[in-house]
């Protein structure tokens, strides 16, 4: 159930992001790696000024392709250009990201959802079209159903992120 | 649309006709795929949720780490490893040294309970080095298979076996686990685990020099690496009475190789992967 109101969010914030002014607005593709997965997929991003805000729809590479499992994962990213030129960029980014995987089809509660916190920096080159650089590292609080408990349990610990991605300019 | 062969056409589609084709060839492709049932094997994980494994949030053999693998709905226990220190106590660690994976140095065996105590795993966990008796494991109906060493590389000794024994049979008393199960690669210490009434699990090699052992009658079974043995050597185990349990599992393909082998147990460092594969 999560999972569909999160996409219906990344959806409409893409839309009334692009109805709003005059920034300049980007798509593009990204690759995310994790500890725990690949994550692959597509970008949408909004730049005012030093302000870039970013939505991510993306896939876990190895359980979705090679398990045929859908482990889809959304974030949203707010990064400040402390340097802004032409051929580089760079600064500061804050990300959260959500994740959920039906891993146990046996069970109505073999689902695990992951939701993770990351402040980390960037580099960029390019202007119209432009490559990044990303990492990161935060807080990630995971959810489990526990049959011997009989309730959701929470699991807190670490994490880091590197993501390249490229994205054009609209 | 057209199907030829040798530049004949043979066969013209038009309109929606060319989608229904393409459609129930994809339905007859994905309804010919027969989905295996492994219902029969019990999924383990290695030294708590992963052996070096990134998909494990937390570092083997941790406190976290066997917390996060039983409450893992599909998995029926965890393996741990274990190591006695000079003061006589049994302590959750995998590798040789302790400077592998912490900020001491040495062997669990050389060093006493004293300095294990405040040593913690590097990383941005920092989870604590845990000793047996401070386990909290209070779940009756899964598995926790012990794997005991028997050797000292900093001093290249063999430990006193009794000591263990005793280590060991003091650490578990508080504990709910029905029965104590172990695993161990030295054939000099099935006998007195047999005696204590302990589920002895002996690793080796191949299959064959398990079977043609003389550890047979005093061990419920073999611990065997994934790549060391196939179905008709697990059949062949089984069929002696002995069960068979299957350890470096880690990537998707691995996992559903361990699989169709039917294993007893399929020790697991990747959780997740391993359920998916079980529950296709």
């Amino acid at each position: 159930m999560k999972f569909p109101v999160f996409l219906v969010l990344f959806c409409g914030s893409v839309f009334s992001l692009k109805a709003q002014d005059s920034a300049v607005y980007r798509l593009g593709t990204q690759a995310v790696y994790h500890p725990y997965e690949l994550f692959t997929g597509f970008q949408a991003e909004r730049e005012n000024g030093a302000h870039q805000h970013q939505v991510g729809l993306a896939v876990g590479v190895s359980t979705t392709f090679f398990q045929r499992r859908l482990y889809p994962q959304i974030h949203y990213q707010y990064a400040f250009h402390l340097v802004k030129k032409r051929w580089l960029q760079t600064g500061p980014l804050a990300r959260i990201s959500f994740a959920t995987l039906h891993f146990n089809k046996q069970s109505s509660h073999g689902w695990s959802f992951q939701e993770e916190a990351f402040l980390g920096a960037y580099v960029g080159t390019g202007n119209r079209s432009r490559f990044r650089l990303s990492a990161g590292i935060g807080p990630v609080v995971e959810q489990n159903w526990s049959s011997a408990r009989e309730k959701y349990v929470h699991f807190i610990s670490w994490n880091t992120f590197a993501e390249i991605s490229w994205s054009y300019a609209l | 649309m057209y199907i030829s062969f040798r530049g004949i056409r043979l066969l013209k589609f038009r309109g929606r006709m060319r989608y229904k084709i393409v459609f129930i060839v994809v339905l007859l492709l994905f309804s010919c795929k027969k989905k295996q049932q492994f219902d029969d094997v019990k999924l383990i994980g290695h030294a708590g949720a992963g052996l070096d494994s990134g998909t494990s949030p937390y570092h083997d053999n941790s406190q976290e780490a066997i917390d996060y693998a039983i409450q893992t709905e599909g998995i029926d226990g965890v393996e741990i490893d274990l190591q006695c220190s000079a003061s006589g106590s049994i302590w959750l660690f995998h590798n040789t040294n302790l400077n592998d994976a912490t900020e001491g140095e040495g062997c669990i065996n050389s060093v006493t309970d004293d300095y294990l105590n405040g040593l913690s795993y590097g990383g941005l966990g920092n989870e604590a080095l845990l000793k047996l008796a401070d386990l909290d494991f209070p779940f009756a109906t899964k598995t926790c298979f012990f794997d005991v060493r028997h050797y000292n590389s900093c001093t290249g000794q063999i430990i006193d076996q009794q000591t263990v024994i005793n280590a060991i049979d003091a650490a578990i008393i508080p504990f709910s686990i029905p029965e104590v199960s172990v695993i161990t690669n030295n054939p000099y210490w099935v006998h007195a685990f047999y005696l204590k009434g302990w589920n002895v699990y002996f690793e080796i090699g191949t299959a064959s020099s398990y079977l043609n052992s003389g550890q047979l009658p005093e061990t419920v079974g073999l611990c065997i690496r994934n790549s060391e043995i196939d179905r008709s050597e697990v059949e062949s185990v089984q069929q002696a009475g002995k069960e068979v349990l299957i350890f470096e599992v880690r990537s998707p393909k691995g996992i559903r190789k361990g699989l169709r082998k039917h294993p007893d147990y399929l020790m697991t460092d990747n959780l997740k992967a391993a359920i998916i594969e079980k529950y296709p």
